[in-house]
């Protein structure tokens, strides 16, 4: 991997993401103000035994119009990170400590009713499973009417209207007709564009899209994931894209976070992270994606060996140190805080520096 | 090419038979009970115009006269019509089968609904009422009540009313425990939505069905034990007509009277099983109405 070679100086440059799509005017990070940013946010349910950890101490930040990417494997916390800012932690699980800071105020200590006002209105969700998120008793235009007139305060004809344009918006043919089928009518790629609308419907500042396409089949994944990213740029919306498809994440993100085990491990501009990986888990999931650009002939992919670590009896230290080719004693004391090893490229590996650059 | 889609063809209206037959079959069941109940509850409505005798008038000279044209069901030992006073005790059975049935059913649900939806304190204090309520020998906790209150027609109200709701209570938590997690509720959460819209208008729809169908079965319940307090003296008080009441009248003549017991239970069958026809096939239509048969 010559990538990793790659200085400093070669990750600014990558930055600019020549492949990224909808890019558009959008500069990563460019000293915008925080729109999301959550601090040492940590997320556990009570077990028999004690407590499993769902998310462990995670910090991140989502700049204004920026999509963020989350990835990491199932179980991992991705989806408990989207939960937890809507405040929608399945019993008995809670947020056991950190800040969530929405446009500057914690929704850590927000109250129920102050939540109620983010949901839907600020902060909307995309489901990874549009045939189970949509509401099969209801017709899809009572659907998206619903947050119109429960949270805009539209009349029944206004919300009607409003809905059948945002179905059009949404790439959904003869809204009109639609309007009033129910979701088991519609193709599954329908749905998710209905879930999209619905999403988009009050204009919130921040879409979660817990896995948007995973249900998907290839083709209308694509598709879906064009949509969104037009809505985001005609919207001005920011957008944290959970995926746990690395080939997603690299062409429709403009920043990556790699999670594990309920913590960050790395987080960095998209082409950073492929170009010049500074976390061996990051390093050990691109490998084991197979890939189409035949480099040199048959290369084969290469499995991580071994399983990740119980949320409720974490190894001590770094959590992928039990898996990591490059595990030492010194892993055991690592506190998983991330270090800076380029313009906003940070990794909770203390020594990724020395092992993986030039190995 | 053609032969191949002439047996695929085949078997699919084969099967397409099959699944018209058990509908047929459920159809069949739900329109039987429905012309039952229906039947017997315009009977009970128009008692007063349509019964040849008043229910409570006695000719102590025609008592115990067997079934004819005259009097259809006989007469009791105080020579009162047994048809008019059948067809004045149905309503007074079926209206506490209906009251003792869906006002439980709606305060069960509305509580079994909070205790699924919120878990934590609400849910033990509702549940362990529940355990409590269930514990209890039903008829025993209703004497109990009747007791308490006094026999009569409004002790039965009261005491089924307090023991019945607990098991619609126990139905509505267990599928509220389901549907909570299930994305459309999750994906209501997300969207803003007040509680109690996310439980009234959300999760409603998705836990009547089994509510709807066990109610089916309740109400049978109900009516047969305010029959069996009727029976046992403590509910309904005489002259008032009420189809246990009846029974109990005739039940020291049964062996020269039968009719004055036998045509009143035989009655008191009927609607039960007319309200569990309707019960069987709503639970098939609800539950398993595109299920291939095998």
């Amino acid at each position: 991997m010559s990538a990793l070679e790659q200085s400093g100086g070669a990750q600014e440059q990558a930055v600019g993401r020549p492949e990224a799509r909808g890019a558009g005017t959008h500069e990563p990070g460019a000293g915008a103000p925080a729109l999301l940013e959550l601090r040492d946010l940590t997320v556990a349910f009570p077990t028999r035994t004690g407590f499993a950890v769902a998310v462990n101490g995670v910090s991140l930040t989502v700049a204004p119009g920026q999509v963020t990417g989350i990835v990491g494997e199932s179980g991992s916390g991705k989806t408990m990170i989207c939960r937890a800012i809507l405040g929608l932690i399945p019993w008995p699980g809670a947020i056991v400590g950190g800040e969530i800071r929405w446009r500057g105020r914690d929704l850590v200590g927000a109250s129920a009713s102050e939540m109620r006002r983010v949901r839907g209105r600020e902060v909307a969700m995309i489901f990874q499973d549009p045939s189970s998120a949509l509401d099969p008793v209801f017709t899809i235009g009572n659907q998206i009417t619903e947050p119109l007139r429960v949270h805009l305060g539209r009349s029944r004809a206004a919300a009607e209207k409003e809905a059948i344009e945002l179905l059009a918006r949404v790439g959904i043919p003869s809204p009109r007709e639609r309007f009033n089928a129910y979701p088991h009518q519609l193709s599954g790629g329908m749905r998710q564009r209905a879930m999209i609308a619905i999403a988009i419907s009050c204009k919130p500042g921040l879409v979660l899209a817990d896995e948007p396409t995973t249900s998907l089949d290839v083709t209308i994944q694509d598709q879906i994931l064009g949509l969104l990213a037009e809505l985001r740029d005609e919207y001005g919306m920011s957008m944290v894209l959970v995926s746990h498809d690395l080939g997603v994440v690299a062409q429709n993100t403009d920043s990556v976070a790699v999670m594990y085990s309920g913590s960050i491990v790395e987080t960095a501009p998209t082409s950073a992270v492929f170009a010049a990986t500074r976390h061996p888990y990051t390093a050990a999931l691109i490998e084991a994606l197979p890939s189409i650009h035949v480099r040199e002939p048959r290369v084969a992919l290469k499995p991580i060996p071994g399983q990740p670590p119980a949320l409720d009896a974490l190894p001590p230290g770094c959590p992928f140190a039990p898996r990591c080719r490059y595990t030492t004693e010194a892993c055991q004391s690592v506190d998983m805080t991330r270090v800076a090893v380029g313009p906003e490229h940070e990794t909770a590996c203390p020594f990724a520096e020395q092992v993986m650059v030039g190995a | 090419m053609a032969a191949r889609q002439e047996i695929v063809l085949s078997g699919a209206r084969v099967l397409r038979r099959q699944v018209d037959r058990r509908n047929r079959w459920s159809d069949l069941t739900l329109w039987t009970g429905v012309v039952i109940v229906v039947v017997l509850v315009l009977a009970g409505l128009l008692a007063g115009p349509i019964s040849p005798f008043a229910p409570n008038t006695q000719h102590l000279t025609e008592a115990f006269q067997s079934p004819s044209g005259t009097h259809l069901f006989g007469t009791d030992a105080f020579g009162r019509d047994v048809f008019s006073r059948v067809l004045h005790a149905l309503w007074v059975d079926i209206q506490l089968g209906l009251v003792a049935t869906y006002v439980p059913l709606v305060l069960g649900m509305v509580l079994g609904a909070v205790a699924g939806y919120f878990r934590g304190w609400r849910e033990s204090l509702i549940m362990r009422l529940v355990d409590v309520t269930i514990a209890l020998p039903f008829i025993v906790l209703i004497l109990a009540i009747v007791a308490i209150v006094g026999p009569g027609l409004s002790g039965v109200y009261i005491g089924e009313i307090a023991v019945s709701w607990a098991l619609y209570a126990r139905i509505t938590r267990a599928e509220m425990l389901v549907l909570r997690e299930r994305q459309f509720i999750v994906a209501a959460e997300a969207l803003g939505y007040s509680t109690p819209r996310i439980l009234f208008k959300h999760a409603l729809p998705h836990l009547v069905r089994p509510n709807l169908v066990f109610s089916m079965a309740d109400i049978v319940l109900n009516i047969l034990v305010l029959a069996s307090l009727s029976f046992l003296g403590v509910g309904v008080q005489p002259p008032m007509a009420e189809l246990g009441a009846i029974v109990a009248d005739g039940q020291q003549y049964l062996l020269s009277s039968w009719w004055i017991t036998t045509l009143p239970g035989l009655v008191l069958v009927i609607l039960g099983a007319g309200f569990s026809l309707i019960g069987d096939a709503l639970a098939d239509r609800f539950g398993r109405r595109l299920e291939l048969p095998r």
